[in-house]
Formats: C-alpha cells, sequence, structure tokens
C-alpha cells in the first residue's frame, strides 16, 4: 500500500459534554500533488475533520475512534506539544477569512520574520524567504506587499498571503478551510488555479473544504460529499460528476444558478430531500441498494455505511 | 420576467449621474479613486445588478448611494428627490424609502437585540408605529420572510447564516422602501439557502413593485434576479444593457471572464 500524506480512516468525533457525535466514520485521503475536497453545507462536519487532523479541534470535541495518518504516522492521539512540532511544517492550514487570519499590526514581512524565526532565520533571510514565495503565489508587487499591512491589501492578495505564509516552512500537506468564500468569482478560480499549480510543482497535497461543489469540481481529484457528519458519497471527482449516485450529489450539483436561462424555481435541493422514501435504488457491487438519508426520528439506529458502486466510487446506504 | 406595476407611471426610482467617489489619502498615500463618473437608473419595479471583480468600486458605488459615504461629485437622486441637498431632518426621512442589504448578517445585526427588536426599529426611528402596533408590524414582517413568531423573542446568534439573512431582509423592508439596495447577500451562504434567499427576494419583489440594485459578482445570480446590468472595473462602467443581452454576447473582457467562471461552474451541473 503506497502511503498518502494524509489518510483518514473511519473517524469518529463526537461532543464530550454531551456524547453527541459530530462526525461518524468518515474516510478520506490525500495523495501528493492532489486536491481532495470535502463538500458539504453548514453542519456537515467538513471543518471538525480539518481541524482534526491538525489538531485545532476544539476542547468540547474529541476523536472516538479511527485514525489520521499524516505520511503514515498515526496522530489522531497526539499531545498539543506534539502537534506543535509538526503543525506549519508538515501540516499547514488557510482558514476562510484572510482578514481574521492576518494580524492586523503587522506588515507582511514583519509576519515571514515571525514565522521563519522557528526555523531560525534571520531577518533579512526571512524576508528574502518571503519575497519569493510572494513572487510564487502571483502578488504582483511582492516588495510593496512586504511592507503593507493587511488592511492596505485586497481580499485576493491577503488571501495570497495568507498562503505563501503557510507554504513559508515548506509544509507537504496544506489543509484549507473554504479558502475562496470571502473573493469575487475571478479570484475565487485563480485561487483555485494557483492551488492546483502548487500542487502540481511541489507535490504539495491538499484537503480542501468547501460548500460550492462546482468550483472545485474541475480541480479536484478526490470528492467527499459530507451531510451532517456523515459522508454521502466519495470518489474520484471525474466520476461522481459524470455520475453522480447520491441524489444529495445530484440535487448541489442542480442547485448551481445557471447563466443561460431563468428558473422559476431556484432550490433543486429541497424537491429533492423532500421524499427520501421515493430514491431508486441504485446498481452497486452488493446488488441495488437505496441510498441513505438522516431519518427524522430514529436517528441513533440509522447509521449508514459505504457501499462500492464501482471501484473506488462509494455510496452511503 | 417581472409584471410591470399597475400603478406605474415611468418614474425612476433612482437616477444616478456622474457620481464618483473619491478615498483621500493621507500623508504618502495617494487619493483612490472608487467610483468615476458613473450614470445609471432604477425604474419602479425594475431590479439592476451591478458585476464587477473586487476592487471595482461596486460596493463603493452601493454605499454611495445609501448614503453612507459621500460623493465627491456628482447627483444621486431617490425618487426624484436629491437627499444630498436635503437638511438633516428631511434627509432622514427620506431614509425609509431607501434600505440596504448587507453581505455578512452576522456583523448587520446587533447581537444584543432580538430580532423582534431589531426589526421594529426602523419602524420606531421613522416614527412608523408604536407600542403595539410595532410588535405586531415588525412580527408581521418577520412572517413574511419565514421567520415565525415564536422565533421573533431570540437573539441573532441562534440563527443559521440564512435565517439571519433573512432577518436583514425583514429589517430592511419593514419600512416599506422604495429601493433595495443588496450587496452580496447570498455570497457567503449554501447553495440551498441562496436559493431560498433569490426566491424570496423575487417574492418581495412581486409583492410590491419596488427597485432593487443588487450588486455581486456571480452571473448566475445575475442571471436569476436582475432585468438590467451594469458591468464595472476601475471604477467605471465598461458594460451596461438588458441580462439576456449582455449574458449572451458580453463584449467586456471582465463581463467575458465573469462570465466564462459562471459557466464553468453550471457545466457540472445537471438538470434536476
Amino acid at each position: 500500500m503506497t502511503s498518502a500524506l494524509l489518510e483518514i480512516e473511519h473517524l469518529q468525533l463526537e461532543v464530550i459534554s454531551t456524547r453527541q457525535s459530530v462526525v461518524h466514520d468518515l474516510s478520506a485521503q490525500v495523495e501528493e500533488g492532489q486536491i481532495t475536497a470535502l463538500v458539504g453545507e453548514s453542519g456537515s462536519g467538513k471543518t471538525l475533520t480539518t481541524l482534526a487532523a491538525i489538531g485545532l479541534l476544539p476542547p468540547a470535541i474529541r476523536v472516538t475512534s479511527g485514525s489520521i495518518r499524516l505520511q503514515g504516522e498515526e496522530c489522531s492521539h497526539f499531545s498539543p506539544r506534539q502537534w506543535r512540532g509538526i503543525r506549519g511544517c508538515r501540516v499547514a492550514m488557510v482558514f476562510q477569512e484572510p482578514m481574521t487570519a492576518l494580524d492586523p499590526v503587522f506588515t507582511v514581512g514583519e509576519l515571514f520574520e515571525g514565522v521563519m524565526a522557528l526555523d531560525d532565520f534571520k531577518r533579512k533571510q526571512a524576508r528574502e524567504h518571503g519575497m519569493a514565495l510572494l513572487e510564487e503565489v502571483r502578488v504582483p508587487d511582492p516588495k510593496r506587499c512586504l511592507r503593507s499591512v493587511p488592511h492596505q491589501l485586497s481580499g485576493g492578495m491577503r488571501q495570497r498571503v495568507v498562503l505563501a505564509l503557510a507554504l513559508a516552512r515548506s509544509p507537504s500537506l496544506l489543509l484549507a478551510d473554504e479558502p475562496t468564500t470571502a473573493l469575487d468569482a475571478l479570484t475565487q478560480d485563480a485561487v483555485m488555479e494557483l492551488l492546483q499549480e502548487l500542487c502540481e510543482r511541489r507535490g504539495l497535497g491538499v484537503l480542501l473544504v468547501t460548500h460550492d461543489l462546482g468550483l472545485v469540481a474541475r480541480r479536484a481529484s478526490e470528492l467527499v460529499v459530507m451531510h451532517e457528519g456523515h459522508v454521502c458519497e466519495s470518489g474520484a471527482s471525474k466520476q461522481l460528476m459524470e455520475d453522480p449516485r447520491h441524489p444529495y450529489t445530484r440535487g448541489l450539483l442542480a442547485s448551481q444558478l445557471p447563466v443561460d436561462g431563468y428558473r422559476a424555481d431556484l432550490d433543486r435541493l429541497e424537491g429533492i430531500l423532500a421524499d427520501p422514501g421515493s430514491w431508486e435504488p441504485q446498481e452497486s457491487q452488493e446488488g441495488p441498494v437505496r441510498p441513505w438519508w438522516p431519518s427524522e426520528s430514529a436517528q441513533a439506529v440509522d447509521k449508514p455505511r459505504l457501499v462500492a458502486v464501482s471501484p473506488g466510487h462509494f455510496l452511503a446506504v | 420576467m417581472n409584471t410591470t406595476a399597475p400603478n406605474t407611471d415611468n418614474l425612476n426610482i433612482l437616477e444616478v449621474q456622474g457620481a464618483k467617489v473619491v478615498f483621500p489619502g493621507s500623508g504618502r498615500q495617494r487619493d483612490v479613486v472608487a467610483v468615476e463618473d458613473v450614470s445609471l437608473r432604477i425604474q419602479r419595479g425594475r431590479t439592476l445588478g451591478i458585476v464587477g471583480a473586487s476592487g471595482c468600486g461596486k460596493t463603493s458605488l452601493a454605499r454611495a448611494i445609501m448614503h453612507l459615504i459621500p460623493l465627491t461629485a456628482g447627483h444621486i437622486r431617490i425618487l426624484g428627490k436629491e437627499p444630498a441637498t436635503m437638511g438633516r431632518e428631511s434627509r432622514r426621512q427620506m431614509r425609509r424609502h431607501f434600505q440596504m442589504v448587507f453581505q455578512d448578517p452576522g456583523g448587520s445585526l446587533d447581537s444584543r437585540m432580538r430580532v423582534v427588536d431589531l426589526v421594529a426599529e426602523p419602524l420606531k426611528v421613522h416614527g412608523m408605529a408604536r407600542g403595539e402596533e410595532l410588535r405586531s408590524r415588525a412580527t408581521a414582517c418577520l412572517d413574511s420572510v419565514g421567520i415565525s413568531a415564536d422565533m421573533a423573542n431570540r437573539y441573532p446568534h441562534q440563527f443559521s447564516g440564512g435565517q439571519r439573512q433573512r432577518i436583514a431582509i425583514a429589517r430592511a423592508i419593514v419600512t416599506e422602501p422604495e429601493l433595495l439596495v443588496c450587496d452580496e447577500p447570498t455570497s457567503a451562504l449554501d447553495v440551498s439557502v441562496q436559493a431560498h434567499v433569490l426566491e424570496l427576494l423575487r417574492e418581495i419583489r412581486s409583492r410590491r413593485p419596488i427597485g432593487m440594485l443588487f450588486v455581486t459578482h456571480d452571473m448566475g445570480v445575475v442571471r436569476q434576479i436582475c432585468d438590467e446590468v451594469v458591468v464595472m472595473d476601475g471604477g467605471q462602467i465598461v458594460e451596461e444593457g438588458l441580462v439576456e443581452q449582455i449574458l449572451q454576447s458580453p463584449s467586456h473582457p471582465v463581463t467575458q471572464q465573469l462570465l466564462e467562471v459562471a459557466m464553468a461552474h453550471h457545466a457540472i451541473g445537471i438538470d434536476g
């Protein structure tokens, strides 16, 4: 078995005080040079999953079972000290809101100095390193950028700076939580293209969290569609796009607002999800199966399992 | 797509003429010209989209129209009147006719107020209702956007993002404005929630023929809610016209790019 950059297997997360489980039986992996996207709406547990992979789960939530392996090393039970040792240099994170991720009182140059001090870089060295990275993420005037404080930069530039800072200590895995949500459509696309390019050039692996299936479908190689902490469908991006089996995945795809015509009913999900009983059984390697959906009454008994509908393409039933 | 209003004369709800917005620099920084010589109009019952990449001046223009930032040059007329030249008191009275929905409902709703009070406040400020009527009108307005009466006493943090945006919309329409300015009200929301909010705005428009200004960077949103569109770049209008026309044959590179990105998104979509 080749060792992926990140392997999450049967991960379970729960709220400690209420024992309520928030992520159930999640498996995903990120290979070198590839983007894996966790897709879902608010409350699907996608953000918690990434936080678990960098040891930043809120204190109220813990890993109850399953494993998280970074380059083959089991780290789901790392101490905070062990996490500090690898955070930034082996796995780094980009957050949704670049304005709050950057400290407003420091210039970008000073931020680089702070990060690189961890690797004993001198001031000048750190700035040179920063310059090179800003160039790599295509900041047009890196010299001026280094002298700027965050509020002087546009949203797209700020997100590029955040990305450059995350890459500063050459991590092999990057976790990105809705990195483009705060940006406009053109910048969104440019940032996604940049991420893809970094994957190819550096062999970087990216675990990307998003609610926008349309944005990532073309860029990610693997997709995991989540709902309320469960995986609905997962597999190679191309396969999922061409032949989505779960009605929820189809609904998410159909909810993209078309530009080529007026549509009276915009919400396609509601109609699809209103009556899960009418969903047609899907062909799988175990014969016809009915896609899983959380029932409103007996949630506790109703745990889905993943069935292969074709090699590498899984459906919750 | 819109039914025209029954009581319409061809009145312009909004008329912007040669608008210019400059943010003065300080010290070594130069002045920033955010909006340069922009003219546009919105007729009763029509929705105009302003699209462009970030930094194109679309939000500055929307804010100037709302009189939240001063205009450096040009004129903004709402219902034929020019609030900028009015006295303080009459401008304040004008305000109930133009209201705004902001991008981030979390930031635009006071977290210490119950939502019913948030929605009642504009009525109170404009002396449109008091006492029991104040409350009942606020509750009715919340109900019309899908927030039921039993939730009216909660605080904003007890609602989801989509619900919060509904509350922000309720607050904006409670004074029955003639002009509703929406600054990217759906960009932070999940796809299905976005669809619901857009459907709500369509419904509001069908109830009363208000003029709507919709700031967005998403051509899909433009197609689904706007009648006309202006495309901005570098503070100026670079293309304008009817939505169908612009989307069919975009001429400016920015329009083409925005459309291309939106098409790529939808290309993967299937018709359910």
